[in-house]
């Protein structure tokens, strides 16, 4: 008997590759179906457009309305600190800023495949 | 980069093979290891204008390949064991690809008689050693691959290793497998 770790590395003691013309009709096959995608893909490109206009439009909001939120809070926070006005003054354009960044992810597939991407 | 349709051909030509018999250790049926080989392949494809290169293009492949073969392993049982309620009867699906204890023991060949110890060795054991001595895969990589630690792949290798030698050792557990 020859030494296991030899055997073990001889590819018939693991199990039968396929043939190389089962692979080739395989890889053909899989490079058909990715060709056919990718021509799927070139056509919805318009729509492609749109969202990521769409996208930079809403982020561009955001921010627009981001600046003076971060100001009138940071003024009303030196006039009256912990105060009950500060908390009722604030929401409005916070809530506004954030209701268009997640419009924002939730119109455009490209950015959530990239946030889900960066997440996971 | 986008993946013109050169490189893609260059791809699918060099990692097809790789692919193909690192999922045929998976123990499928033809149609399930050419599904899986196919899937991989246009995941890979998919995938290759996103890949940062924190990895080798081949491990990253390989850990594609590992997570397709366990997903058609899954099918498998789940097929199988719809086919078990339906028909007491029904063959399993890789005895075309499998050989029998006996014909193994008739051969009176060292591989084979490996080969068909390896067909009792838990999935884990089986795979680990076909990464780690034929495609030589280190225990590192391994772990990364499987999603394990690497203590845990240096484990399954020795139980694999060792239920080897001993059902090599004895024949009559090889004839009763």
């Amino acid at each position: 008997m020859k030494d296991l770790e030899q055997l073990l590395r001889d590819p018939r003691a693991h199990a039968d590759a396929p043939s190389e013309e089962s692979w080739r009709a395989w890889s053909d096959e899989a490079l058909a179906k990715w060709n056919a995608e990718q021509a799927q893909a070139r056509q919805r490109s318009p729509f492609r457009l749109v969202s990521n206009v769409l996208f930079y439009a809403a982020v561009l909001m955001a921010l627009w309305m981001l600046f003076p939120a971060l100001a009138s809070t940071a003024e009303k926070m030196g006039e009256t600190v912990g105060s009950y006005e500060l908390w009722v003054g604030m929401p409005s354009p916070w809530v506004f800023a954030g209701i268009s960044l997640a419009i924002a992810v939730a119109i455009t597939p490209p950015l959530r495949q990239r946030l889900l991407h960066e997440i996971g | 980069m986008p993946l013109n349709q050169r490189n893609a051909r260059r791809f699918v030509d060099s990692f097809t093979p790789l692919i193909s018999a690192q999922l045929s250790r998976f123990r499928l049926p033809h149609d399930l290891l050419q599904d899986a080989v196919q899937e991989t392949l246009v995941r890979c494809l998919r995938g290759l204008k996103n890949f940062r290169g924190d990895a080798q293009l081949s491990t990253w492949v390989y850990r594609i390949a590992y997570r397709e073969g366990l997903r058609a392993q899954e099918k498998l049982k789940r097929d199988r064991s719809r086919a078990v309620s339906l028909s007491p009867l029904a063959e399993p699906a890789d005895s075309a690809t499998t050989y029998s204890p006996s014909f193994a023991a008739e051969q009176q060949d060292e591989v084979l008689r490996v080969r068909t110890a390896m067909e009792t060795l838990p999935n884990e054991q089986r795979l680990v050693l076909g990464y780690h001595y034929l495609d030589g895969l280190s225990v590192h990589e391994i772990a990364l691959l499987m999603s394990a630690r690497p203590n845990t792949v240096k484990s399954w290798l020795k139980r694999g290793r060792d239920s080897l030698k001993s059902t090599l050792a004895d024949p009559s557990s090889e004839d009763s497998a």
